[in-house]
């Protein structure tokens, strides 16, 4: 006989329903709690909690954000980096996936081999770091940028989808007298705009919210990045440093306010972006995962 | 007088076929292009990933910033001295114990959550709903650590905090608890923060695997009377076995070596106060290395957690190929 929805499917659907619903909110609210708080006149944080409206409305947190030259530099050196690590990096993938998808290519199986042992092996956390100084990358903006040009992650997704789209094309295009270079710039490129938009977001939002190399492969303040600034802030235990941090001119505010500012202008580009971008991350996924 | 040529050879003389180095070179030279792409990567990993592996090396050494690597002294013990410290260092058992225990804690209790959310979200016919659900649930993954533990100090304040003022006036506790500033409550905020923070995001590879399976065999089991519940244990859930087997494998390696997440979320939660629980291997290694410049005795603590998380990862995979016919390798 065939099933037939009963009562106590109603009951588990609304359990379900309920359940799902209180996940989301909990991972809204909390943002939206951020706004608010950072939104509210500094003493009046102290005065009382802030839930659903901002406590006296004032824009003094985040007028201090956009003055205090230290955290502008950081955001403006957080956009840069996000900016050119996630272009470079895309597009460095597209160049080694291309390359190494043809299974005739000389020496493929070694450059395979030496594109998996970094990741098994590493050096760790001191070999690499004292790897950098010998290197004088240290205290450099490339630090953030070379160790991310590639990712295995980025590799397999990039090769699998590179190869589904079959020999065809790039046999049509050689016929026709196209070089390699051309043919994935031309071809295989804007064809593969969906996992290129995957990969362009996870490596912009990896670049975004990196802080451990900025506080451990840096020491100029022009260098430092929005997210270790925070860093910074959020594990010091001293009170002398968060007060500072709302600067001189700013004595009077609360820099836990200041604080909060701040982590909104950490987080709003991600919050901003992402919803467009999901629909693309989710397609790349899938296309990548349900290859394997 | 010239040797009879042989009957059998008929065709022309072998110099007029290419010989094999020269086919192979002809090859190179029009994959050149394609060699040429592959450098860039070449480069770089030589430069990061490798040369750094030479640099191990330290963690037999005494090494000393001003003679380098070839001028440092070995070790004492021949070269273990390092680990005997490790071994011996009062610290060792504390940073142990913590390690392990937040690794199965994390095993146990989160690992199956994404999967838990996949099989709910599975179930819900209304799409529009679901999607809300999904990108709400995947947003906390991409804001980073930093973010979310400062959310979590504010939170957790005794005097500004909401959990403690929710505590107070539902008459729950007497007095503002310290959430961050004590040991003992360390593993459950760490567990919950997790849990909240890539439960999402980590069904998205479930809920791929869920999509997969033949459509047929719910129809069947439809026709024969089975419910909801049937359906997912009879087939939904035997079908996905092999990705959670792959998943959890991975999750294996990367718990125990600290991975990304599970490490920059202690950067950020842990404080002096709370060090009883909160300090890992890693952190361990971190402090000796860069605030007591004791460059040999880190290594030499790292080196020891990277075998342990390969011998772990392998361990898991020959498991894994015996119990489910799965495996990584």
């Amino acid at each position: 006989m065939r099933y037939r929805l009963g009562p106590g499917d109603y009951v588990t659907g609304g359990i379900f329903y309920t359940l799902l619903i209180a996940y989301s909110f909990s991972t809204l609210y909390p943002f939206y709690n951020i706004l608010v708080m950072s939104l509210s006149d500094g003493s009046a944080l102290t005065r009382g909690i802030v839930y659903m409206w901002p406590r006296d409305f004032s824009l003094e947190n985040y007028k201090a954000v956009f003055t205090q030259p230290d955290l502008v530099n950081a955001f403006m050196m957080s956009v840069l980096r996000t900016l050119a690590g996630a272009a470079l990096t895309v597009g460095n993938m597209c160049l080694v996936a291309y390359a190494l998808r043809r299974k005739d290519l000389s020496f493929r199986k070694g450059y395979l081999v030496l594109l998996t042992i970094p990741v098994f092996f590493g050096g760790g956390l001191i070999p690499t770091f004292l790897n950098f100084r010998l290197l004088h990358l240290y205290d450099t903006f490339w630090i953030y940028i070379l160790p991310s040009l590639f990712s295995y992650f980025y590799f397999l997704i990039l090769i699998a989808f590179f190869n589904d789209m079959g020999e065809s094309l790039e046999e049509a295009a050689k016929i026709d007298g196209a070089g390699y270079f051309m043919i994935l710039s031309r071809i295989y490129m804007p064809l593969s705009l969906p996992v290129l938009a995957a990969i362009t977001l996870f490596e912009g939002v990896n670049q975004w919210n990196a802080f451990f190399d900025t506080l451990y492969f840096t020491s100029s303040k022009d260098l430092v990045t929005l997210q270790a600034l925070l860093a910074k802030i959020i594990t010091s235990t001293e009170t002398m440093a968060t007060m500072q941090f709302a600067g001189e001119e700013h004595r009077k505010l609360n820099p836990k306010g200041v604080q909060l500012a701040t982590m909104m202008v950490a987080t709003l580009p991600i919050v901003f972006i992402y919803p467009f971008l999901q629909k693309y991350f989710v397609k790349g996924i899938m296309l990548g995962a349900v290859k394997e | 007088m010239k040797s009879p040529t042989p009957i059998y050879q008929t065709t022309a003389r072998t110099d007029a076929r290419p010989s094999r180095t020269r086919l192979r070179l002809a090859k190179l030279g029009k994959e050149r292009a394609l060699h040429l792409m592959v450098l860039p990567t070449v480069i770089v990993l030589i430069l990061i990933s490798y040369m750094p592996m030479y640099g191990i090396i330290i963690a037999f050494m005494d090494y000393d910033v001003f003679k380098g690597y070839f001028g440092s002294p070995w070790a004492s013990h021949h070269g273990f001295e390092h680990f005997y410290d490790f071994f011996t260092d009062p610290a060792f058992g504390q940073v142990m114990r913590n390690t392990i225990a937040i690794a199965v804690l994390k095993l146990v209790l989160i690992t199956p959550l994404p999967l838990l959310l996949a099989l709910i979200l599975n179930e819900i016919r209304f799409n529009p709903f679901k999607r809300v659900v999904q990108t709400a649930t995947y947003l906390p993954h991409f804001i980073s650590w930093v973010i979310v533990g400062g959310l979590i100090y504010m939170w957790l304040d005794p005097e500004l905090g909401f959990v403690n003022h929710m505590l107070l006036t539902l008459g729950i506790a007497a007095d503002p608890i310290n959430f961050m500033g004590e040991s003992k409550y360390f593993y459950p905020i760490v567990l919950f923060s997790d849990a909240w923070k890539d439960t999402g995001y980590a069904s998205i590879l479930y809920l791929a695997a869920i999509s997969g399976v033949n459509p047929e065999l719910y129809e069947s089991a439809e026709i024969d009377g089975a419910g909801r519940w049937r359906k997912m244990w009879h087939i939904t859930v035997p079908q996905t076995k092999g990705t959670f087997v792959v998943l959890f494998i991975l999750s294996c390696a990367a718990i125990m070596s600290g991975g990304g997440s599970t490490f920059s979320q202690f950067y950020i939660l842990s404080n002096p106060t709370n060090n009883e629980t909160s300090m890992i291997i890693d952190l361990y290694a971190l402090r000796q290395g860069f605030e007591y410049a004791r460059y040999s005795f880190a290594t030499a603590i790292g080196l020891f957690k990277s075998v342990l998380s390969l011998v772990l990862l392998l361990s898991a995979n020959y498991i894994s190929k015996k119990w489910a016919d799965r495996s990584l390798f």
